[in-house]
C-alpha cells in the first residue's frame, strides 16, 4: 500500500474527470490518496476530492493563483507532496498536467514517466505502461529511482468511481512564492456557446451534402438533440456556411470522440485524418461508393434530408 | 573646345554612373556566394536566345505584339550604340566614322553607307515602337502595366535620343547642301553621298531646310549636344530605376540557371552547427540572399507578365511578384549602406513580417508559370523556397495547419499520419498479385512502381494506382512496389521550407532504393516523380524515372496496349506543374488522352507550360486556402470555358483539387475528372478491334 498524491486540475471553477479517474484507479487498487488542489476560489472542492476517495486534500487557495503560474503552482504541488509524504504523485496528462508533471519531478529529484495508460505499484517501484513510436508500440517501464516518483496519466485510462458524501480533512497550505519570471495576464477564451469540439464526446459534423446554410441549419437540431458539438468538413467552411473554428480534418480540428456522426460527409482522406480516431463512427450519405463508409462502424446510404429528421425523432423517443 | 567639353561630360557622367554600379556591386559583394560563372558556353547560349533573340518576349503567342515592340527597342539600341561611338567621336575627330574599320567611304561592298542606311531606318523604327509603348500605357492600358512617370520618363529619353540624332543628321545634310559646308559626311564615287542613304534624316532635312542657315547650323550643334546630354542623363538614370534592366538584363541573362527548369532547392548543411547558431539555413535576413537574387530584383522591369500568369495573383492573393522584387529592391537599397559596411543588414526592419508579409509567402504553389514568363531570367521560386526554410526551421513560423501533417510525415511517413503498415492495401483488391520488393537482385523487375502517399492511402488515388498496375501488368511489364518501406518523398516538406523532414525522408528512400539496386521508377505522381527525378541525386539516389503517362504511352508506342477511344464528350487535359513546368512533359499525357477520347480534345486557355496551376503545390494541398477566390475554383471555370465534360489529369493533387472545384461548382453531374491511367484502362481494345486515328 503506497501513498499517491493526486494534483487536481479545476476547470470552470470543477475539478476536471481525468483527476476523477485517478483517484477511481487509487482507491480501487487500494492504495492511500490524498490530494492537491491549487488555485483562487477552488477550496470548495475539496469535498468533491475526498468524496471520490482523496484522505486528505491540502489546499493552495491563493488569489495569485488564478491563473496557472508554472512557478507558483510547482511549489505549491512540491510543498503537498512533502507535507503528505507521498511516494508518488499522479497528474493527468492534459496540458495542465503536461505543464506540471515535469517540473514539479525536476523540483523533487523525482523519476518521471509521462503519458501512462497504466500505472502498478508494487513495494518501491512503480510499473507503467506507455504508447511509444507514435502508439505503434507499448512500452512497460520500471521506475526504479527510490524516493518519490511522478507520473502523467492519459484521461480514459482508468473510472472514476461513484462519489461518496463526505467532507474533506482539509489542510491549508501557505501561498506559494513565486519567482515572477513568468506571469500570465489574461487568459483569452472564444465563447461559442457551444459544447467544444476538442472536449465533446459526440460530434456531429456536416459536408458538402448539406447543399448550403440552410442545411446546415437543417442538421443543428441533432446535434442539439444528442448534446453534441457540431463540426464541418473543409468543403462547408469554404464554402463560408461555417466558421473555420469548426473544421474538422487534416487543416483543421482533429477530434476522437466516442460517437462521431458524419452527415453528408464524403470522407476525403484531408476529412479522414480529422476523425478516423474516433471511437465509433457513423455514416449518413447518399452515394454508397463515399469512402466515409470504408472508416464508418455504421452507414446509412440514403438522403439526409430524410435521414436526419429520423434520427432525431428516434432519439427524442430514445430520451422521453 | 569640343573634345575638352567632350571629355568633362564624358568624365563626370562616366563618374557618377561608375558610383552607381560600383555601389551595387559592392552591395552584391556582401551577399551570399553562387557560382554563375561555369559552363560559359552554355551561359553563352542563354544569352543568344533568351537576350538577343528575345526569345521570352516573342515566342509567347498572348504578348506576341509587345514582345515585337520590345525586340525593336531592344535591336534599335544594339545597332545604334554604334552610332553613339561615331557620334561621341565626332567631338575628337570630326568624320570620326571614316577612322573606324569597314564604315568608311571607302568600306568594303559600302558597308559604311548600309550602315547609316540601317541606323536612319532604326531610329525611324524605335520612334514609332515607343509611340506604340506610350500609347499601350495611356490608352490600351493592359492590366499587367502600371503607369508610371518612370516608364515615361524614360520613354522620353528613348524619343529624345532618336529625334536628336535625326534633327542632327538633317541640319547638317542642308549645311552640306545648300550652304557649301564640309561636315565629313561620307562620299564615295560608287555609292555616292552619305545624305542618300539616310531618307528619312533626308526627308526631315528637306522639310527643315527653309528655316534658314542660322537655324539649321545651330541645329547641328544644339541638335549634338543635346544628344550627347540625354545619352548622359539616360545612363546615369538607369541604375536608379526600374529601367537597370536595360544594363542588368543581358548579365542576368548570362548567370541565369542552367538548371532551369530541373534546378532542385539548395540543399541545406543541417549538420553545419555554426549555421544554426548564426540563424544561416535558409534566407532570414536580405544578404543571405545570393548575389544573383539580388541582380534579379533590380533587373526586375515591373513588365508584369508574372502578373497575369500566376494562379495567386489571378485569385486575388497578396502575392505579386513583381511586387515583391519591388519590396526587395528597395529594401536592399535602404540596407545598402548597412550592408556594405559591415556585412549585414540593420534589424530595423524584418524581411519575413515586415517587407515580405507571411501571407505573401506562403502564397506561393511553386508552380513555376512565372519563372517561365520572365523575359529576364529572375528565379522567383528557389528565393521564396530559401525564406520558408528559414521561416519553418529557424523561426517556427509555418502555417499552423502544416504541424499535424509535418508530424504524420515524422511517424508514419505519410501526410496523415495513417499507419505505414496500410500503406500497400490498396494492391489486395486487385485480382493479382503485386510483388514487394524486399532484398536485391532485382533484374527480374523491369521498373519499380512507385506508389506515393495519395495513390497508396486517398481512396480516389488509389484507384489511379490500381489501374497504373493493371495497365502494366496487362502490358506483361514485370514490376513491384516497395510495400511498406516506400516513405512520403518529401516534396511537400521541401517546400513548406523543412528542409530537416526532407532530407530525412529522402536519405530513407535513397537508402532503400540504392539496397534493392533499383534503377528504373514509374509514378503516378508528379512530386514524387520530380523529387526522385531531380532532387534525390543530390543525396546519391540516381534512378531513370517515368510518370506514369509517359511509361504508358512508351507501352502504347511498343503495342504492348492497345486502345480504342471509349470515351464520350469534350476532354481537355489539365497540366500537372511538376509534369509539365519542372520535367518539361507535355505530349504523353495528351497522346493518351487523344487516343482514348472519342471527339479530339480541346485545350484550355491556359495548357502546356502556361497551364494554371489546380493550387495544391508547394505544400498549399496542407494549408488553408482563405484569402480571395480558389485556385482550383478558378481552374474549374477554364475548363468550364472550353465545354470540357471529363478533366483528364496526371496527378493526385491535381485529382483532388479539380474534383473539388467541380463539386464546389455543382457541376459534379455533368464533369467527369478522371487521371490518364484510368481513360487507358477504359480504352484498352478488345481483341479484334482496330484502333481509331484522330
Amino acid at each position: 500500500m503506497s501513498n499517491v498524491l493526486v494534483v487536481a486540475e479545476v476547470k470552470g471553477g470543477a475539478v476536471r474527470k481525468p483527476t476523477l479517474e485517478l483517484l477511481g484507479k487509487l482507491k480501487q487498487d487500494g492504495h492511500t490518496a490524498s490530494a492537491v488542489l491549487i488555485g483562487s476560489g477552488v477550496q470548495a472542492q475539496a469535498d468533491t476530492l475526498a468524496g471520490h476517495g482523496a484522505a486528505k486534500v491540502y489546499v493552495a487557495d491563493d488569489a495569485a493563483l488564478a491563473n496557472y503560474a508554472q512557478d507558483r503552482y510547482v511549489a505549491a504541488a512540491a510543498d503537498a507532496a512533502g507535507q503528505a509524504q507521498a511516494d508518488m504523485v499522479w497528474l493527468s496528462a492534459s496540458e495542465f498536467g503536461k505543464a506540471l508533471g515535469p517540473a514539479l519531478a525536476a523540483r523533487l529529484g523525482a523519476a518521471f514517466a509521462a503519458d501512462c495508460t497504466d500505472v502498478t505499484i508494487s513495494g518501491d517501484a512503480a510499473e507503467v505502461m506507455r504508447p511509444a513510436m507514435a502508439t505503434k508500440v507499448r512500452q512497460k517501464l520500471r521506475l526504479k529511482k527510490p524516493g518519490v516518483k511522478v507520473v502523467t496519466v492519459r484521461s480514459g485510462a482508468f473510472d472514476a468511481q461513484p462519489a461518496e458524501a463526505k467532507s474533506a480533512d482539509v489542510a491549508t497550505l501557505a501561498a506559494p512564492a513565486g519567482d515572477g519570471r513568468i506571469v500570465v495576464k489574461e487568459v483569452v477564451q472564444e465563447d461559442t456557446g457551444r459544447v467544444d469540439l476538442g472536449d465533446a464526446a459526440t460530434v456531429v459534423s456536416v459536408g458538402r451534402g448539406v447543399r448550403g446554410p440552410e442545411g446546415v441549419e437543417f442538421v443543428q437540431p441533432l446535434a442539439d438533440a444528442l448534446g453534441a458539438a457540431y463540426g464541418a468538413s473543409r468543403a462547408v467552411v469554404d464554402s463560408g456556411w461555417m466558421p473555420f473554428e469548426l473544421q474538422v480534418g487534416q487543416t483543421g480540428r482533429v477530434v476522437t470522440p466516442d460517437v462521431y456522426f458524419a452527415i453528408g460527409i464524403s470522407g476525403a482522406i484531408q476529412h479522414l485524418a480529422g476523425m478516423s480516431g474516433s471511437k465509433l463512427i457513423i455514416a449518413v450519405n447518399k452515394d454508397p461508393d463515399a469512402p466515409i463508409f470504408s472508416v464508418a462502424d455504421y452507414g446509412i446510404v440514403g438522403d439526409l434530408f430524410k435521414v436526419v429528421p429520423v434520427l432525431i425523432e428516434e432519439i427524442k423517443k430514445h430520451k422521453s | 573646345m569640343q573634345a575638352e567639353l567632350m571629355t568633362l561630360a564624358l568624365v563626370a557622367a562616366l563618374a557618377v554612373f561608375a558610383y552607381s554600379v560600383g555601389t551595387k556591386v559592392r552591395l552584391f559583394a556582401r551577399m551570399a556566394p553562387e557560382n554563375r560563372i561555369d559552363r560559359p558556353w552554355q551561359r553563352l547560349g542563354l544569352l543568344f536566345r533568351i537576350g538577343l533573340g528575345q526569345s521570352k518576349l516573342v515566342a509567347r503567342r498572348k504578348e506576341r505584339s509587345a514582345g515585337a515592340m520590345h525586340f525593336f527597342i531592344f535591336w534599335g539600341f544594339m545597332v545604334l550604340a554604334l552610332r553613339e561611338i561615331i557620334l561621341f567621336g565626332n567631338a575628337y575627330h570630326p568624320g570620326f566614322q571614316e577612322l573606324l574599320p569597314l564604315l568608311g567611304s571607302d568600306s568594303p561592298l559600302g558597308l559604311g553607307f548600309l550602315y547609316t542606311f540601317l541606323y536612319d531606318l532604326t531610329e525611324v523604327v524605335v520612334l514609332a515602337m515607343v509611340a506604340i509603348a506610350v500609347y499601350r500605357r495611356l490608352v490600351i492600358r493592359p492590366r499587367r502595366l502600371d503607369l508610371n512617370v518612370e516608364g515615361l520618363v524614360i520613354l522620353g529619353l528613348i524619343l529624345g535620343v532618336v529625334v536628336t540624332d535625326l534633327f542632327y543628321d538633317a541640319a547638317k545634310f542642308n549645311l552640306v547642301a545648300l550652304w557649301g559646308q564640309d561636315l565629313h559626311l561620307l562620299h564615295s564615287p560608287v555609292f555616292g553621298a552619305e545624305r542618300t542613304w539616310a531618307p528619312f534624316a533626308s526627308l526631315l532635312a528637306t522639310g527643315i531646310a527653309p528655316w534658314g542657315h542660322a537655324i539649321n547650323a545651330g541645329l547641328v550643334e544644339f541638335g549634338y549636344w543635346l544628344h550627347v546630354g540625354v545619352i548622359l542623363v539616360f545612363l546615369n538614370l538607369l541604375p536608379l530605376g526600374k529601367h537597370a534592366h536595360v544594363i542588368s538584363a543581358l548579365p542576368n541573362v548570362f548567370f541565369g540557371s542552367l538548371g532551369y527548369p530541373h534546378t532542385p532547392a539548395a540543399l541545406l548543411d543541417l549538420e553545419d552547427e555554426k549555421a544554426w547558431e548564426n540563424e544561416a539555413l535558409g534566407v532570414t535576413r536580405v544578404e543571405q540572399l545570393t548575389w544573383k537574387q539580388g541582380l534579379d530584383v533590380y533587373t526586375c522591369t515591373e513588365c508584369g507578365r508574372c502578373y497575369d500568369i500566376c494562379p495567386t495573383y489571378v485569385t486575388k492573393k497578396p502575392l505579386a511578384l513583381k511586387w515583391m522584387n519591388d519590396a526587395l529592391r528597395h529594401y536592399l537599397e535602404e540596407e545598402a549602406d548597412h550592408i556594405i559596411a559591415t556585412g549585414r543588414s540593420s534589424d530595423a526592419r524584418q524581411l519575413v513580417g515586415d517587407v515580405i508579409r507571411h501571407d505573401t509567402l506562403w502564397s506561393c504553389t511553386t508552380c513555376r508559370a512565372c519563372e517561365e514568363v520572365c523575359p529576364v531570367s529572375i528565379e522567383h521560386v528557389p528565393r521564396i523556397i530559401a525564406m520558408r526554410q528559414a521561416q519553418t526551421l529557424m523561426q517556427e513560423q509555418y502555417p499552423k495547419e502544416l504541424t499535424p501533417t509535418f508530424r504524420g510525415l515524422e511517424q508514419n511517413a505519410n501526410p496523415w499520419n495513417i499507419g505505414y503498415d496500410k500503406r500497400a492495401d490498396w494492391a489486395a483488391e486487385l485480382d493479382f498479385e503485386v510483388p514487394i520488393l524486399t532484398e536485391p537482385p532485382t533484374e527480374a523487375v523491369d521498373v519499380l512502381m512507385w506508389v506515393g502517399c495519395m495513390g497508396s492511402f486517398d481512396k480516389r488515388s488509389q484507384k489511379v494506382a490500381q489501374a497504373t498496375a493493371r495497365l502494366l501488368q496487362q502490358a506483361g511489364v514485370s514490376f513491384a512496389i516497395l510495400g511498406t518501406a516506400e516513405k512520403c518523398s518529401g516534396d511537400l516538406a521541401r517546400r513548406s521550407g523543412n528542409e530537416m523532414l526532407y532530407q530525412a525522408l529522402a536519405r530513407e528512400n535513397v537508402e532503400t532504393l540504392n539496397g534493392l539496386g533499383v534503377q528504373h521508377v514509374v509514378t503516378q505522381c508528379p512530386h514524387c516523380l520530380n523529387a526522385l527525378k531531380n532532387e534525390y541525386p543530390q543525396l546519391e539516389g540516381r534512378y531513370e524515372v517515368f510518370h506514369h503517362s509517359q511509361y504508358i504511352a512508351r507501352l502504347v508506342d511498343e503495342g504492348r496496349l492497345t486502345l480504342a477511344p471509349s470515351v464520350e464528350g469534350t476532354v481537355t487535359f489539365h497540366d500537372p506543374c511538376y509534369l509539365g513546368r519542372y520535367n518539361r512533359e507535355y505530349d504523353a499525357p495528351r497522346k493518351l488522352v487523344g487516343a482514348t477520347a472519342k471527339e479530339a480534345p480541346v485545350e484550355m486557355r491556359r495548357s502546356r507550360n502556361e497551364s494554371f496551376c489546380c493550387g495544391a503545390g508547394g505544400a498549399r494541398m496542407w494549408m488553408e486556402e482563405n484569402i480571395g477566390r480558389r485556385v482550383n475554383e478558378e481552374r474549374v471555370r477554364q475548363a468550364v470555358e472550353v465545354g470540357a465534360t471529363t478533366i483528364a489529369v496526371g496527378c493526385p493533387f491535381c485529382m483532388t483539387m479539380i474534383d473539388d472545384g467541380v463539386r464546389q461548382s455543382g457541376r459534379d453531374d455533368e464533369i467527369k475528372v478522371k487521371d490518364v491511367a484510368e481513360l487507358v484502362l477504359e480504352s484498352l481494345a478488345k481483341p479484334g478491334t482496330e484502333p481509331v486515328q484522330h
